[in-house]
């Protein structure tokens, strides 16, 4: 079985794939191909969600609307200012494939990369 | 007496790293021997370090035979080596912990917030900036800036490179080198350490990657990455990118020329050379408490 934070996970995917407010049974239907999962068990998750602080929700007659309280581009802008460490020590950030360059430097290597790639086929 | 000589092997030791390794050739061409020798030498300043002051210290119970002052002293100063101790194991543990605590806040967001893509195994996060990183064992992240820009094989040449970081453990050998750094803020040769173990995993990296995607594939994402998003992004601060700079230019010479490997026979005696230099200074210790004879020989050599 998968872990419960994979099922968090995958809530999350659901809702922000929906457009607006979405109520517990519609995310269950949309798992359901992939998860056989118990309408009651996503309930749960949802509720857990909702009081860590992720969803913002509304009722809607004796049952609740969900929906993410930011967008994946919010979070993505988090996760990149965390994990290339901008503010503070530079070197404290997760090693990455490669940091960005001020304009001037990145031009230079565009080019340094076309000499290399003319001397590769001189033709 | 064997502490002098022991902090002189430490600081001979120290500098020869500091001042060697950034330009040797063999570093380059052989980086996993380059991130060994590193640890090597910070391994043996320490030791040697530690071997001075327990030297120092050994003979406190035969101390009492030259009076009450110098029984004292030596109290005093083993009280005092004790107390450095502690304090440094503390600062270490603290760091460590704040490290630990910060990556699994940070893989955890990333489990929750970022989106699974099972046939390039990687997770895919939302942001215009080409970027790709590794958050922890098997969870290897991608911006969907990358996505975008990149093309089939550059993705599978990033990924190749992450995974190597991963599988090399290289986050973990730079995690060290920051406790280090935080234990001994004013150490220049440990910013050096890390300034070079940080150049050496990423062409590291670039080597095992290109043992199966083109070398020109990594070349290009290297390229495209570097480049600052139309849609903005972090910049990053203007220091960092003149330190890296220069070795991204060095990655990318590396890739499109890259250097012939070390002769066998030369990276045996270099790697012999850096097992053994770890265990010198603890053996040179030992051996001149033993044959104090050994000691007085070594004293004697001293211009």
């Amino acid at each position: 079985m998968r872990g419960f934070g994979d099922l968090e996970s995958a809530i999350m995917q659901a809702l922000w794939d929906q457009d607006g407010p979405t109520s517990v049974r519609q995310v269950w239907s949309v798992l359901q191909p992939d998860r056989p999962l118990a309408y009651n068990t996503v309930l749960t998750v949802v509720d857990n969600l909702y009081k860590k602080g992720w969803l913002h929700r509304e009722r809607d007659g004796r049952a609740f609307r969900y929906w993410p309280k930011a967008t994946r581009a919010d979070y993505g802008v988090q996760l990149m200012r965390d994990a290339m460490a901008e503010s503070g020590d530079p070197a404290g950030s997760l090693v990455n494939f490669v940091r960005q360059l001020d304009d001037q430097q990145s031009a230079a290597l565009r080019e340094a990369l076309q000499t290399y790639e003319a001397g590769e086929n001189p033709s | 007496m064997i502490s002098i000589l022991l902090l002189t092997v430490a600081a001979t030791v120290l500098t020869a790293a500091a001042h060697w390794l950034p330009a040797a050739s063999w570093v380059y061409r052989a980086p996993r021997l380059g991130i060994a020798a590193w640890y090597a030498a910070l391994i043996t300043g320490a030791a040697a370090i530690g071997c001075a002051v327990a030297e120092v210290l050994w003979p406190w119970q035969a101390a009492g035979e030259h009076g009450p002052l110098v029984w004292l002293m030596v109290r005093l100063l083993a009280a005092g080596a004790v107390a450095v101790t502690a304090l440094v194991l503390l600062r270490t543990a603290r760091a460590a912990r704040t490290i630990v605590d910060s990556r699994r806040r940070h893989r955890d967001l990333v489990r929750l917030t970022g989106r699974r893509r099972p046939d390039l195994d990687v997770t895919v996060i939302e942001h215009p900036q080409p970027a790709a990183y590794v958050a922890g064992p098997s969870c290897t992240v991608i911006t969907s800036g990358a996505l975008d820009c990149l093309d089939g094989r550059e993705v599978a040449a990033v990924l190749a490179h992450e995974r190597a970081h991963g599988a090399g453990r290289h986050q973990l050998l730079l995690d060290m080198l920051q406790i280090a750094a935080l234990v001994l803020p004013r150490s220049r040769v440990v910013a050096t350490a890390r300034e070079q173990v940080g150049r050496l995993v990423e062409i590291r990296a670039d080597e095992v990657a290109t043992r199966r995607h083109a070398p020109l594939s990594l070349a290009r994402a290297l390229v495209a990455m570097t480049t600052t998003a139309p849609g903005g992004g972090p910049t990053a601060p203007a220091g960092v990118t003149a330190a890296t700079g220069g070795h991204t230019a060095e990655r990318m010479h590396r890739l499109m020329r890259p250097p012939p490997p070390l002769p066998t026979f030369a990276s045996a005696v270099l790697l012999s050379a850096v097992i053994a230099l770890p265990v010198l200074p603890p053996t040179l210790a030992a051996a001149c408490r033993w044959w104090p004879i050994l000691a007085s020989c070594l004293w004697d050599l001293w211009p």
